[in-house]
């Protein structure tokens, strides 16, 4: 997009203001943010809070999994132990590992993001509060029901992973791999809402002069994260759904007797899988950058390498997925380039710990708490990060894979990767939301404890591992010289435990949200965050000039709260932020934030309704619930897309932005253009899936259909763009054409869900079942993926309809009819390349 | 979007080497290890090494050139990251290569 926006050169010269602020124009400000009352504090939407919400599930999800792993340890404590039965021992690894990765560490680093970056970034909140609160309640009712699932002895057991053929009807025949893969597959959806929120709100909603040279490193990490999320997630999203369907509908995806292969499951989960080791320990790396140099006293070094070392790790963690299936009979070209690149990806990760090592050495270190957990976490990650080097190599995987040695190099690259930089984290920041700072005294027990226990667990498992112990067995023989290892890693799981139960008591004696006074920083911090605020998050949107402004920009702080600079008060009487250029942040609009509602909850709730009943196979209830959460999804957007009587609005300074914006320059545009490029990663992989199988078994793949229903199909296709582009144009002409562009979108609509008909009456002719064979499944895969986008697109269509007729249709406001235009115009493009591919490749 | 493509086009070089790569040696095991596609992955290497350094050369020269943030930054980075991305292409080369 354009770089245009207020230049900064004309900011620096009127700011800071030097005119006393209106009397009233901060109770006015308070009034409008102000603390939720009653069931307010349910429906709440803004950051400081649902952040802190949201940190407190992920830590509560950490406990619950944590407690699991002590149960785990005590039976593993001695040989033949009869504490947990094998079932409930397989149960428990299971939900251990998935809540670890899925229910704590990806949604406890997106929630320190949802917490910090509008304060970090100067702004009032994210982009799309309502999508956060969304994102929060759907993780929160999903973790609880899957955790829940224990209780009733439903709890997936085959591994995290989830492996065919074991998760197959065949050898899981219970729900118990339905609840891991439908449970899983919301929570994603839940994790792609707040990546877009992350990536919108990064990139939109930077204080003036935040140019990229001065994001904060945590910012820079918290956006690859987000893109990670994007490129990543969609991969488990079809996994799971191709799994549920061989579940539910028989479609032998991954059945070797009907032309599938287990092997894909594999494939997508581990594109996936391994990238989200990266996605979990950039933002904590990203906090880690910002926490040296606090503790430190001195700048990050080497700022522009750190940067550069993120985006690298973000490219190459793509380039190792298949280096979890060394043993699987991969060809050996392909594990060798796999092998390369698992050990080019320690690069980047070492010039972040070397910055770290650095700016220690170079500054004079506080050893606060948040301090030495930054110093553990580079010891402990590093440990993690050479076993990680060893496994790359081939021949050692050969002999470690499977074994205790791979538990004790995930644990370690995982605890020093994430834990710890996520307890330095709240130590460090705690002091911002909360009354009183957690206690240094016992932080520092805490610390202690945890450090050795980290130790203490899991490097005897190097050499369990090495000793051959296999992974995921619930009991072991004596006699193999594997009891001692194994009760001394008992030991240290449980001083482990002990460290967390320590720290849950400091928090029950000191934590104190959403009061009035915080007790601030304590580390003379440099960061934008640490200025005094109020639950509007910044009392004024600052001018950065520096990349430590507390440290090098005098008099912000005071400045920033007396109403100095931009945005002092509200300029429309509603919640408002700024919206900013993406690279040199340039003021270009006001942003207009909603005002808290009940309906995101009630949409995720139904949302989850949705899919837990769906689970336990209450077909007609699931859908009664998918009804309800569309019908709370379009009310929830019923109120938005409502220009202001006034265009410009006065932001201080003599400034005036526009308080409406489309295209581009708006917020929702990007939302949308991300949604998109989600659904462009699933096709994207399903295509890949499609091809995959095909190379695996080609003489089960039968011809297509005749050209004449391709022809008639694309046609439907095309017009179907076309006129969805064309309506949204015509949207903003007059009020005369408002009618028509909703005729053009409608017709859109069903032209696209025509272009679907024939693709798939065509199939149907030919005789192909979706159960018969590989080829069926994958191409009624891509028919059901793309009959989703046509029902959505007919909801679209109604919702336009609907607004037309209760006159929210006119040509200031044309964000609604461009958004529906974008979306449709991608589902026919989608529904062209699917019909295309599977007609054309492996062709007749 | 421009200024995004150029500041990561190193590392975009560098993962459409990787993905070239994995599709030859998949291509090859499909037709039986053919020395063609050995050939093919080298020449490719060759063709992407190359488009590194000459990215590397035209970053080197805008951060030279820009005065201004954040451009001078975004060319600083576009520099490194090809500069990254040509050790990293020629590392990833090294298992088509039979010692």
């Amino acid at each position: 997009m354009s770089e245009e926006g207020v230049p900064l050169a004309d900011l620096e010269d009127r700011f800071p203001t030097k005119a006393r602020r209106p009397a009233g124009e901060l109770a006015k400000l308070e009034e409008i943010w102000c603390r939720p009352r009653g069931w307010g504090w349910i429906s709440a939407i803004n950051n400081n809070f649902v952040g802190v919400y949201y940190v407190g599930a992920a830590m509560l999800f950490f406990v619950l999994a944590g407690v699991l792993a002590l149960l785990m340890r005590t039976q593993l404590a001695l040989p033949l132990n009869g504490f947990l039965p094998q079932e409930t021992y397989n149960q428990f690894f299971t939900v251990h590992g998935t809540m670890m990765m899925f229910l704590f560490a990806v949604p406890a680093v997106e929630a320190l993001g949802v917490l910090l970056l509008p304060q970090m970034l100067g702004a009032r909140d994210l982009p799309f509060p309502r999508l956060s609160a969304y994102a929060f309640w759907a993780y929160l009712i999903g973790g609880l029901a899957f955790f829940a699932s224990l209780f009733f002895g439903l709890a997936p057991n085959g591994g995290w992973f989830m492996y065919p053929p074991l998760t197959s009807t065949t050898w899981s025949p219970g729900v118990n791999a339905d609840f891991w893969l439908l449970g899983i597959g919301f929570i994603e959806i839940s994790a792609i809402a707040g990546a877009i929120e992350i990536i919108v709100g990064i990139l939109r909603t930077r204080a003036p002069g935040m140019t990229l040279d001065k994001l904060p490193v945590f910012a820079w990490a918290m956006l690859i994260f987000a893109v990670m999320i994007i490129v990543a997630f969609p991969s488990v999203i079809l996994a799971t759904t191709l799994m549920e369907l061989e579940r539910a509908l028989n479609w032998p995806f991954f059945d070797p007797l009907r032309g599938g292969d287990p092997l894909l499951w594999q494939h997508l989960f581990w594109f996936f899988g391994h990238p989200e080791v990266y996605i979990i320990f950039l933002p904590a790396a990203g906090a880690m950058s910002t926490i040296t140099p606090a503790i430190a006293r001195t700048p990050l070094v080497g700022y522009r390498l750190v940067v550069l070392a993120m985006l690298a790790t973000g490219f190459i963690s793509f380039g190792v997925w298949a280096h979890h299936m060394f043993t699987t009979g991969m060809p050996r070209l392909s594990i060798n380039v796999f092998s390369a690149a698992s050990m080019a990806v320690s690069i980047p990760a070492g010039v972040q710990v070397f910055a770290w090592i650095a700016t220690l050495a170079e500054g004079k270190p506080r050893f606060s708490t948040a301090g030495l957990f930054v110093i553990g976490s580079v010891a402990v990650f590093t440990m993690g990060g050479l076993t990680g080097v060893m496994v790359a190599m081939v021949p050692f995987d050969w002999q470690a894979h499977d074994t205790y040695f791979i538990v004790a190099h995930l644990h370690y690259v995982l605890i020093g990767g994430m834990v710890f930089p996520m307890f330095a984290a709240i130590y460090y920041w705690l002091p911002m939301t909360s009354a009183r700072a957690l206690s240094e005294r016992l932080g520092k027990w805490v610390f202690g404890l945890m450090f050795a226990g980290v130790h203490i667990t899991f490097l005897p498992m190097h050499l369990t591992g090495l000793m051959g112990m296999p992974r995921r067995v619930y009991t072991y023989l004596p006699g193999r010289d594997w009891e001692l290892p194994n009760l001394i890693s008992t030991l240290g799981a449980f001083v482990f435990g002990l460290a967390v139960a320590l720290w849950l008591f400091d928090m029950a004696r000191n934590f104190r949200p959403f009061t009035d006074k915080v007790a601030g920083d304590r580390h003379e911090s440099p960061g934008l965050e640490w200025i005094p605020a109020g639950l509007y998050s910044i009392r004024s949107i600052p001018i950065v000039k520096s990349l430590y402004p507390l440290w090098e920009q005098q008099g912000l702080s005071k400045d920033v709260q007396a109403g100095r600079y931009l945005l002092p008060g509200s300029a429309t009487g509603g919640r408002e932020s700024i919206l900013t250029s993406p690279i040199d942040a340039a003021p270009q609009a006001l942003l207009r934030l909603p005002s808290p509602s009940p309906w995101p909850i009630w949409a995720a709730i139904f949302t989850a309704g949705f899919f837990l009943l769906l689970t336990i196979q209450a077909y007609g209830a699931s859908i009664v619930s998918g009804v309800l959460g569309v019908y709370c999804i379009m009310q929830w957007c019923w109120s938005l897309d409502r220009p202001f009587a006034e265009r410009k609005a006065h932001i201080g300074g003599h400034i005036h932005l526009p308080t409406y914006v489309a295209g581009p320059a708006g917020h929702g545009w990007w939302a949308m253009v991300i949604l998109l490029i989600v659904a462009a990663m699933v096709l994207g992989l399903n295509a890949f899936s499609y091809v995959f199988l095909w190379s695996r078994n080609p003489g089960l793949w039968s011809p297509p259909p005749a050209v004449g229903s391709l022809i008639g199909a694309l046609g439907a296709y095309g017009c179907a763009a076309l006129l969805a582009l064309t309506g949204a144009r015509l949207a903003r002409r007059s009020p005369a054409w408002a009618k028509g562009a909703v005729a053009l979108v409608l017709l859109a609509c069903l032209l696209a869900a025509s272009g679907w008909a024939i693709d798939l009456l065509s199939w149907r002719e030919t005789g192909l079942s979706a159960q018969a064979s590989a080829h069926g499944a994958m191409v009624y895969s891509f028919l059901a993926w793309q009959s989703v986008f046509v029902g959505v697109g007919l909801l679209m269509g109604l919702y336009l309809l609907l607004r037309l007729l209760f006159g929210l249709v006119a040509p200031d406001r044309p964000v609604t009819f461009e958004l529906v235009g974008l979306f449709l115009a991608y589902a026919a493009g989608q529904g062209a390349f699917s019909m295309l591919l599977t007609r054309l490749f492996p062709g007749g | 979007m421009r200024p995004w493509l150029l500041m990561l086009s190193g590392l975009i070089v560098w993962l459409t080497h990787f993905l070239g790569l994995y599709a030859l040696t998949s291509l090859d095991d499909l037709v039986d290890g053919k020395a063609a596609f050995r050939l093919a992955g080298l020449a490719f290497s060759l063709a992407c090494v190359l488009a590194c350094l000459a990215l590397l050369g035209l970053s080197v020269r805008a951060a030279c050139r820009r005065t201004r943030q954040p451009g001078r930054f975004m060319s600083e980075l576009s520099a490194l990251g090809a500069g990254l991305s040509a050790v990293a292409v020629i590392w990833q080369t090294l298992a088509l290569v039979r010692f």
